[in-house]
């Protein structure tokens, strides 16, 4: 099957991303540079605590690396503490360092709400707290309890792009499987909804299984669920949508021998493997997930609001990181595995 | 020619005699489940769903065999999820060294490497479950409290190994895991099923028909009685840790080849879900009945559970956990009832 060429809005849409990160790029340099002028090159070492969802997943074990990559370069100090995909013991080791000297702190928490008390010590305290990926409180809260920016990718558009591309591959008819990550996840609901949206405007695709199978981001869960699947029909499935490039890696070897080879499959996250997996031809395309931008976003803001001594009024409440599609196709693929590198981290 | 009716009494008793409810209860669960998966799911009654059965309980299979040792002779083993974790994550650690995967990390690995890479990290699972079983009979611990604290170790240790990382492992785990003979163009009997059936035929042969065998059982049934009749129990125990050990390392590898690679978030949910198995099959929690024909049923019936609910469309998705706890406590109090009037 040939496929149509890219509509010419994914080149812009790289274009855009790669001058975006270039002149962010741009900017911490010259701030960089800007500090050590002001301080005579001499720059003041920080201490940062860092905590994300688990170090379990790839992806939060990319941020971890991510932050000291780059803590390093700054003169950043990070101090991680691994949350351990379990609400009770991120908050119970998030306790115990409230009352440390920190710098500032950058937090994900495992659930909403859940590090609401020790963010407001930390604010009492006068040390700035930076919310990555999941929200840490509601956002008309978040200032109040003392978060002072949220870098988060945009999950509807993440998974409105790659079901868009989907759909354009499928050529917008037929079955189409839809598997999702954990239903409490703020990003796996921020995914399904853009997948809903877009299918919704093409009548002629039905989602195999009644709609969105959620599997808890578990590879395992998710291959028994695509297997169960695929034996659902004879009839040739189009097409699936994966919350993460994991699940899909772990279930493309059960197409193998079935009506279903020729299937597409898109997903979200694009790091490593899921961009070796777009250059072999595995994955039709994928979504960048840009967890090194968010906690680098986060490590470079936090850096230059204590070395600026900014005020939180001209600090954002909420910065939107750019994940852009990736496919053989969209010729970025490229920059993007060389941004990805953890030798890089920087989408 | 008509057969008396005091003979055809004897013959049921002959072929029925030593069936009792507790034996007939699991698989009275099994057809009740088949049948209400065949009414409400279309589309149930067909080779797909039994590939799908046998492919999905097949990793589960061979863990719950090992775990049937320990549950026998009354002990439990809670590191077998971690342990299966632990032999997959070193078998991907070791097949991404340079001796088998070439300087570059994607050379063609030599046979002699593959089996390095399988052979060492089933090795390490059996030390694993020695230390496990030794600790457990030297310092009289429960074996609860000791495979706790080899499953935080073995967990600890996969994490410091990985440090997150995906890792490869060799394609022969890969083909077991998700090739198998084409028997007709729509039923395929995977590999891991027949190495699952494997495992379950040796179990049940050492179960059954050796004095091993029945030192487990009287282990498990009368710990002090099998002493003073000369059993070396302790023993015992620590040779069905050890075997716990290496099936779950087992079950660990094979999963990892159907997964294409090996992660921290497999295997997490392993340990209850063998337990669960073997229980369902009426093997008892407190030793010295069971078997592993009933945790053969046990595991039927869980991959059925599983599948079967999958394939209902109209369930909304979040209800399906709640449906398979709920059938699986109506299922487990049922053979329980039935095991107590026995």
């Amino acid at each position: 099957m040939t496929a149509p060429r890219p509509p010419s809005d994914s080149r812009r849409q790289f274009l855009h991303t790669a001058a975006g990160a270039g002149v962010g790029l741009t900017a911490l340099l010259a701030g960089c540079a800007r500090q050590s002028g002001a301080t005579g090159g001499d720059r003041k070492p920080l201490r940062a605590a860092f905590s994300n969802a688990g170090l379990q997943s790839t992806w939060c074990k990319l941020g971890k690396d991510t932050a000291e990559l780059w803590g390093k370069l700054l003169g950043v100090e990070v101090v991680w503490f691994d949350g351990e995909f379990d609400p009770q013991k991120q908050r119970n080791k998030i306790d115990l360092i409230v009352d440390d000297d920190w710098d500032f702190c950058c937090f994900q928490a495992v659930q909403t709400d859940s590090l609401e008390e020790p963010v407001r010590q930390l604010k009492k305290r006068n040390i700035p707290v930076m919310s990555l990926d999941t929200l840490l409180v509601a956002p008309e809260r978040m200032r109040e309890v003392g978060v002072w920016c949220e870098i988060m990718p945009d999950q509807v558009f993440m998974g409105a792009t790659s079901t868009r591309e989907l759909m354009r591959r499928i050529n917008g008819r037929g079955k189409v499987i839809h598997i999702g990550g954990l239903s409490a996840h703020s990003g796996a609901q921020g995914r399904r909804k853009g997948f809903e949206t877009v299918v919704a405007e093409f009548p002629d695709v039905e989602v195999v299984g009644g709609g969105v199978r959620w599997c808890d981001w578990k590879k395992q869960t998710a291959r028994d669920t695509f297997d169960t699947l695929l034996d659902q029909t004879r009839e040739p499935i189009a097409g699936a949508f994966f919350h993460s490039d994991d699940m899909a890696i772990a279930c493309l070897p059960a197409l193998a021998g079935t009506p279903h080879e020729r299937m597409f499959i898109t997903a979200v996250d694009g790091q490593k493997e899921g961009l070796t997996a777009v250059r072999e031809g595995k994955l039709a395309a994928t979504t960048v997930n840009p967890v090194c931008l968010i906690h680098m976003t986060a490590l470079v803001l936090g850096q230059f609001i204590v070395r600026n001594q900014e005020p939180v009024d001209i600090v954002p409440l909420q910065i939107v990181t750019p994940g852009p599609l990736v496919s053989l196709e969209t010729g970025n693929l490229d920059a993007m595995s060389y941004l990805a590198d953890p030798r890089h981290c920087l989408v | 020619m008509a057969v008396p009716p005091s003979q055809n009494r004897s013959l049921a008793r002959r072929l029925f005699g030593r069936w009792e409810a507790s034996d007939v209860a699991p698989l009275v669960s099994l057809a009740v489940l088949v049948v209400f998966f065949a009414l409400v799911a279309p589309g149930f009654l067909k080779p797909a769903t039994v590939v799908q059965v046998l492919k999905q309980g097949s990793v589960l299979a061979i863990v719950s065999v090992g775990l049937t040792f320990v549950l026998l002779c009354a002990e439990i083993d809670l590191a077998v999820g971690m342990l299966a974790l632990w032999t997959a994550c070193l078998c991907g650690f070791l097949f991404q060294r340079p001796f088998a995967a070439g300087p570059s990390g994607a050379g063609a690995a030599p046979a002699w490497a593959v089996v390095v890479a399988i052979a060492v990290p089933l090795a390490t699972s059996l030390l694993l479950g020695l230390t496990s079983g030794l600790l457990t009979v030297w310092s009289r611990l429960p074996s609860f409290i000791i495979s706790l604290a080899m499953m935080n170790i073995a967990d600890g240790m996969s994490r410091w190994l990985t440090k997150s990382e995906n890792l490869n492992v060799p394609s022969i785990l890969k083909t077991i895991g998700n090739r198998g003979i084409e028997i007709t163009n729509r039923f395929e009997l995977s590999y891991s099923a027949l190495l699952a059936a494997a495992v379950f035929i040796v179990g049940h042969v050492v179960l059954q028909h050796t004095r091993f065998g029945r030192y487990v059982y009287m282990t498990g049934g009368n710990r002090e009685a099998a002493r003073l009749a000369g059993v070396r129990t302790g023993r015992i125990v620590v040779a069905c840790l050890a075997i716990s050990a290496v099936t779950a390392g087992l079950g660990g590898l094979v999963n990892a080849g159907r997964l294409n690679s090996v992660s921290l978030d497999q295997n997490a949910d392993l340990l209850l879900s063998a337990v669960a198995c073997v229980v369902l099959g009426g093997t008892s929690l407190f030793g010295g009945s069971g078997g592993m024909g009933r945790t053969a049923v046990g595991v039927i019936t869980f991959s059925v559970l599983k599948v079967g609910l999958n394939q209902i469309a109209w369930i909304d998705d979040l209800a399906r956990p709640l449906l398979m706890g709920l059938v699986l406590m109506v299922a487990l109090v049922v053979n329980g009832l039935l095991s107590k009037n026995k």
